[in-house]
């Protein structure tokens, strides 16, 4: 069970809540993942680590379906259900 | 896990059988790491004076068939001079060596996934582990098989986001939320 609330989209900001669409959109689905909700908590942080993130997972050298298993494989290793 | 499981079915990799064979790939290597680096097997490719073995390599010059056989056939899988050091002691018992290369070279040759994209997740996930031996091993696999820096690059950045959202979930307790589309 989770240590804190998650606050919901509409509780955000109104630019916040537009970053959590294009969220919503990256991973193609009609929520957003608590993961972002709770990394968005804290606008300062989600700034850099949010744009981090979708850098990361972009098409590249490697494309986002091998990174995907990349993150797998590591939360794996870190016995990170999540 | 689930999220990324998720996110990489609705990529498209919905064929159930390409994630069996990550999970056998992540298995495997950590398997071969956790060996490795418990019984202290130097490493291949950078010499560290502080990793004594604790047990000793066999010598592929010393050897006789059907070991000859199976070192020369992993050498040349890797492109190697020889045998990696952790099969000069798993080949100490003959009949477990030869039974362990055959699933090890099944998982890590060309499948559903490729070779060298199978090399990327052996290294992330020795790096995970923080296994000195898989890290070393597996880089110069990366290497050989055409790994450029950029493409490196590109996988630390991934696995410094999954390092980062691992924790912060477990500080968290997230409880997954993504469980869609997992299975047909």
């Amino acid at each position: 069970m989770e240590t804190v609330r998650i606050r919901p989209p509409e509780e955000f900001s109104p630019d916040l809540q537009r970053m959590l669409e294009g969220v919503k959109r990256w991973f193609r689905l009609d929520f957003v993942p608590k993961m972002n909700l709770v990394t968005a908590w804290d606008p300062g942080f989600w700034a850099g680590f949010g744009r981090c993130g979708k850098r990361a997972m972009a098409d590249g050298a490697l494309p986002r379906d091998l990174k995907e298993m990349v993150a797998v494989a590591v939360s794996a290793i870190n016995s990170c259900d999540y | 896990m689930v999220g990324h499981t998720a996110a990489g079915k609705l990529l498209g990799r919905t064929d159930d059988a390409v994630w069996y064979e990550l999970a056998y790939l992540t298995g495997a290597v950590h398997g071969m790491n956790g060996v490795a680096d418990g019984l202290r097997v130097p490493l291949d490719f950078t010499p560290d004076a502080t990793r004594v073995p604790l047990v000793p390599l066999l010598e592929p010059s010393g050897v006789d068939e059907p070991v000859r056989a199976l070192f020369a056939e992993i050498a040349a899988f890797f492109e190697m001079d020889g045998p990696p050091n952790l099969y000069r002691v798993l080949a100490r018992d003959p009949g477990y060596a030869a039974d362990h290369w055959r699933y090890v070279r099944y998982i890590l040759d060309d499948g559903r996934l490729a070779r060298r994209d199978k090399a990327l997740i052996a290294l992330a996930t020795s790096m995970a582990a923080r296994s000195p031996y898989g890290t070393d091993f597996h880089a110069r696999h990366a290497r050989h098989l055409g790994v450029d820096d950029t493409t490196l690059l590109e996988l630390m950045y991934v696995m410094e986001q999954f390092h980062a959202v691992n924790k912060i979930g477990s500080c968290l307790q997230l409880e997954p939320d993504m469980q869609i589309g997992l299975r047909a």
